[in-house]
């Protein structure tokens, strides 16, 4: 986001109060940063005669680095839109629209004449002598635009600038009006600004090479030298990162069994209920999975007081479940309520058919059912070596959850 | 009657999920880079998440590095000079001053763990989403976070978090020394420097480097006997040749004593010694050294395992770097870099910078760094600090300089304090004035060094500074002096 002050534009208005007329303000291509020379406009969020607020995105701006959005600093109205969706390759400063205080009228507004990009760029310091509050990231935005470095590194001066007491002196001993300063001398410091060394050069105390010299050696330190890099080969770097892992053993992640299940509940099924009933399911599945036996009991090398002898600590659990119920449809619904379930029957003696017929005949004569998920998190103790096998059984049989009335 | 119904039977499929999230800003690491990085682009208006490994945030520097070696400084410095120092000064003890190593430590690990929780709070105060777990390429616009075993809070499934922006900041590790293994016992890290859980009476450091000095300043003023060991024929890195001389003077003078040009050859553990083979690197003459611990710190490398980089094909370089662009881009323009992992000084505040820029670069399209302008402090006693250029890069790059030096005794702050060791020391440009380096060795010298920083921002002359009103009595004074010194003359010297 980008915050762009259209503050000054207040302050003209106070010069002008005398005029009958009131006059809209041209509003630039702004400066999205110190380099931008010419963007395009896409997309205008308001239409001409919309009134907007401070903090409002006006219109998206493009550079050749990215999108930025256009923030108005100040409650105003757009008045008229010069440069419409799509125009491409506007200098920085050049109107793309007129903007007007809140409650101008439109009809008897006065438009000044568009200026060119060109001169744009100074009427930004003559405003500047004019009203003074100009927000200060304004400021800068556009006189740094308007700045273009010639072949040795110095610049046009930037004419906001305070001037150092080094600089202030050397012109006062030299009776040169701070304007002129700002006019004549070429700078070479950060943002245009006037160092002690632009002055010597000019008042031609010292020599310009030598100027440009150190201009030159400070500027191009400013960046990293990614020059001359040298390219480790991709197989290297894998095996030194393999070689880095190795080095430390990483223990092994604990093992936790994760699965989100969605239970589709008849409308009249409370929460408390649903939950309950849950509650004892885990708690059987549980049970299940910890007494179930592993081996094929119906061979005949199933002997159960070998596998016994097997079993590692045999009381202790395998696993420790913990899960929680969301309601995947949070908004209430009426529901009604229904007498409290008596049992929870699982398989046992129903066949898989019969129960798959149940219900589809359930859901026909139930059309509305409420959605909630299970999240089921089963941390597996791996020191038991039959206790993965067991954590996985209880979550295929978890899953296989259908709740029906 | 509600009823389970029950139509699979037991299966034993993988059954790991991965929970799936969409963020606007992806931040793999929570050092100074990565959380700075995720902050400022929460502040920008971005949804961000960021993914640390570590269980706590603040990376190297609040865990293991800057802060912990600064309370140590600090402490050690205190009770220094309560030893040898408050006698003159007309404060009698009456009787003994003794370290509590136990609360010495502690002292430290409750700094780290309020500055590191707090950071836990700016997290939850601009809506950064915090993942503790290891962050690794699933593609160039997605990032796997892993559980991690053990670390408390740790995710506990497999997360996938998609984003159209990924900032890497997965900082440093030790670099170690071939042939040496680290027990962080008796032969340590800095890590485990900084929480040895008693004093050494030896103390071996290889590597005359500032984390080297610092931890050899700590435990010189609690009682050890530290030698350093440094191949370079200077100590300090990259400070000024000059500067580095005076401070291995003073030093020398508080106990440290120096082997320079010197090779170590190997260094082994036998029981409760270590020791250790060097051999000098002009003479090759060999020598036998025994220490109780010794302190490998011959620098830091870039730190990418597990983080799956080049699966994704992101380049390193042969020092292990992440290669970036000017825009800390890596060849995905939305895949950016900051830290030590890649380029530039291995500093927590250069990370802090290039994190701000980072941002700004994806939202605005431009940031800034300047690279010229980061200021490097050793925090022994007189500080160290320097930013710019130093004489050695100056005469290499044939810029023609001033120097400007004003020596501490001449402060009349520094005279009160009675802590008058040190000069400040500043480079300009011969012709323009205008300011190249400044150098300081001395009381505070890492605050004074933020004047420097700002004039060479803002491309100042010495005499923009000198003609700069300073207060008095202060000790940046003889920074301003410094300054008059080199386009002028100094007034009180
Ligand atoms: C003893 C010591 C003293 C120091 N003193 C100073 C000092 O005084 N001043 C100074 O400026 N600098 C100092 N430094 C250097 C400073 O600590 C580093 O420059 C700084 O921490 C770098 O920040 P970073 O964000 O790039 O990386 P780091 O701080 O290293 O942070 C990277 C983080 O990313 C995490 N991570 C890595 N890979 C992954 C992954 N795949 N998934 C999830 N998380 C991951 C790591 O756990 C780590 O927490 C010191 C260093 C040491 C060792």
């Amino acid at each position: 986001m980008f915050r762009l002050a259209i503050k000054n534009r207040a302050c003209l208005r106070q010069l002008h109060q005398c005029r009958t007329m009131l006059k809209a303000q041209a509003f630039g291509m702004p400066a999205m940063s110190p380099t931008m020379e010419r963007g395009g406009v896409v997309d205008w969020k308001f239409k001409a005669g919309d009134t907007f607020s401070a903090g409002d995105v006006l219109l998206e701006v493009e550079t050749d680095k990215a999108t930025i959005d256009v923030e108005a600093q100040d409650d105003g109205k757009l008045a008229k839109i010069l440069k419409e969706n799509g125009a491409k390759d506007i200098p920085v400063g050049e109107p793309i629209a007129y903007i007007a205080d809140v409650d101008d009228d439109l009809a008897t507004l006065e438009f000044p004449k568009p200026v060119e990009a060109k001169k744009e760029s100074k009427p930004v310091e003559t405003k500047k002598e004019e009203a003074k509050p100009v927000e200060k990231t304004d400021k800068k935005k556009q006189t740094s635009a308007s700045k273009t470095p010639s072949k040795n590194g110095s610049v046009q001066a930037n004419a906001s600038q305070t001037l150092f007491p080094s600089v202030l002196s050397l012109l006062e001993e030299n009776n040169i009006s701070t304007a002129d300063a700002l006019d004549k001398i070429k700078a070479t410091g950060p943002n245009g600004r006037i160092l002690k060394g632009d002055v010597l050069a000019y008042l031609g105390k010292i020599s310009q090479d030598s100027l440009n010299k150190v201009t030159e050696y400070i500027k191009s330190h400013e960046k990293l030298d990614l020059t001359n890099i040298e390219l480790r080969p991709a197989r290297e770097t894998a095996a030194a990162a393999a070689a880095a892992q190795a080095a430390k053993p990483a223990k092994p992640l604990p093992l936790v069994l994760s699965e989100q299940i969605t239970l589709h509940v008849p409308e009249n099924v409370t929460y408390s209920q649903l939950s309950a009933a849950i509650a004892s399911y885990v708690k059987e599945c549980s049970f299940l999975a910890h007494d179930e036996p592993l081996t094929n009991d119906a061979s005949e090398l199933y002997d159960p007081l070998f596998e016994e002898l097997l079993v590692q600590e045999p009381t202790k659990p395998r696993f420790k479940v913990t899960y929680n119920i969301v309601d995947l449809e949070p908004t209430p619904r009426h529901r009604t309520s229904s007498p409290q379930p008596d049992i929870f029957d699982l398989l046992s003696g129903t066949t898989t058919q019969e129960l798959q017929q149940e219900a589809s005949a359930v859901s026909k004569q139930q059309q509305t059912r409420h959605e909630y998920a299970l999240n089921v998190s089963v941390a597996v103790d791996e020191s038991l070596t039959d206790a993965k096998q067991r954590a996985e059984n209880f979550v295929a049989q978890l899953s296989n959850l259908e709740l029906f009335q | 009657m509600l009823r389970f119904n029950s139509t699979r039977s037991f299966s034993s499929s993988a059954l790991l999920k991965t929970v799936t999230k969409k963020h606007d800003l992806v931040v793999i690491g929570g050092g100074p880079g990565g959380y700075v990085a995720a902050i400022k682009a929460a502040q920008l208006g971005y949804d961000v998440a960021c993914v640390e490994k570590r269980g706590r945030l603040g990376g190297t520097c609040l865990n293991v590095g800057c802060i912990p070696s600064k309370a140590l400084l600090n402490n050690s410095h205190l009770y220094h000079q309560m030893k040898t120092d408050a006698k003159q000064r007309g404060i009698d003890i009456n009787g003994e001053i003794n370290i509590n190593v136990a609360q010495f430590q502690k002292a430290k690990d409750t700094v780290v763990k309020q500055l590191t929780g707090g950071i836990e709070m700016l997290f939850k105060k601009n809506g950064v989403t915090y993942y503790k777990g290891l962050g690794a390429f699933e593609t160039d616009k997605s990032v796997k976070v892993l559980p991690v075993e053990g670390l408390e809070g740790s995710v506990t499934e497999d997360h996938l978090l998609e984003s159209d922006r990924i900032i890497v900041a997965t900082g440093s590790e030790v670099t170690p020394f071939p042939g040496i293994t680290i027990d962080e016992e008796r032969i340590v890290s800095s890590t485990g420097a900084l929480s040895l859980k008693e004093i050494p009476k030896k103390l071996a450091i290889i590597g005359g480097g500032i984390i080297g000095l610092e931890m050899g300043s700590v435990y010189s003023r609690l009682g050890s006997k530290v030698t350093v060991i440094e191949f370079q024929p200077q100590i300090g890195a990259t400070m000024d040749g000059e500067v580095a001389q005076t401070t291995q003077k003073i030093l020398k003078k508080q106990g440290l004593d120096f082997k320079l040009s010197t090779k170590v050859l190997s260094a082994s553990r036998n029981g409760d010694v270590v020791d250790i083979e060097v051999e000098g690197a002009k003479n090759g003459k060999k020598e036998s050294l025994q220490a109780d611990v010794l302190l490998v710190a011959v620098g830091r490398r870039p730190y990418v395992a597990g983080l799956n980089a080049e699966k994704i094909g992101l380049e390193v370089d042969k020092r292990g770097r992440l290669v970036i662009d000017e825009q800390l881009s890596t060849k995905f323009p939305h895949v950016k870099v900051i830290g030590d992992v890649t380029f530039g000084p291995m500093l927590a505040h250069k990370a802090e910078e290039e994190g701000i820029a980072a941002a700004e670069y994806f939202k605005v399209g431009h940031g800034h760094v300047n690279y010229g302008n980061i200021p490097a402090v050793m925090y022994s006693h007189p500080e160290v600090a320097w930013v710019g250029k130093t004489e050695e890069q100056l005469k290499e790059a044939g810029i023609q300089y001033k120097i400007g030096k004003f020596p501490f005794i001449a402060n009349s702050r520094a005279k009160t304090n009675m802590d008058t060791e040190g000069f400040v020391k500043i480079l300009i440009d011969a012709e323009s004035e205008r300011l190249l380096g400044a150098h300081i060795i001395g009381p505070n010298a890492g605050e004074m060094i933020a004047e420097a920083g700002l004039a060479l921002e803002y491309g100042a002359s010495a005499e923009d500074i000198a003609r700069v009103c300073h207060a008095h009595p202060t000790l940046s004074e003889a920074f301003k002096e410094a300054n008059l010194a080199a386009y002028a003359k100094p007034i009180n010297f």
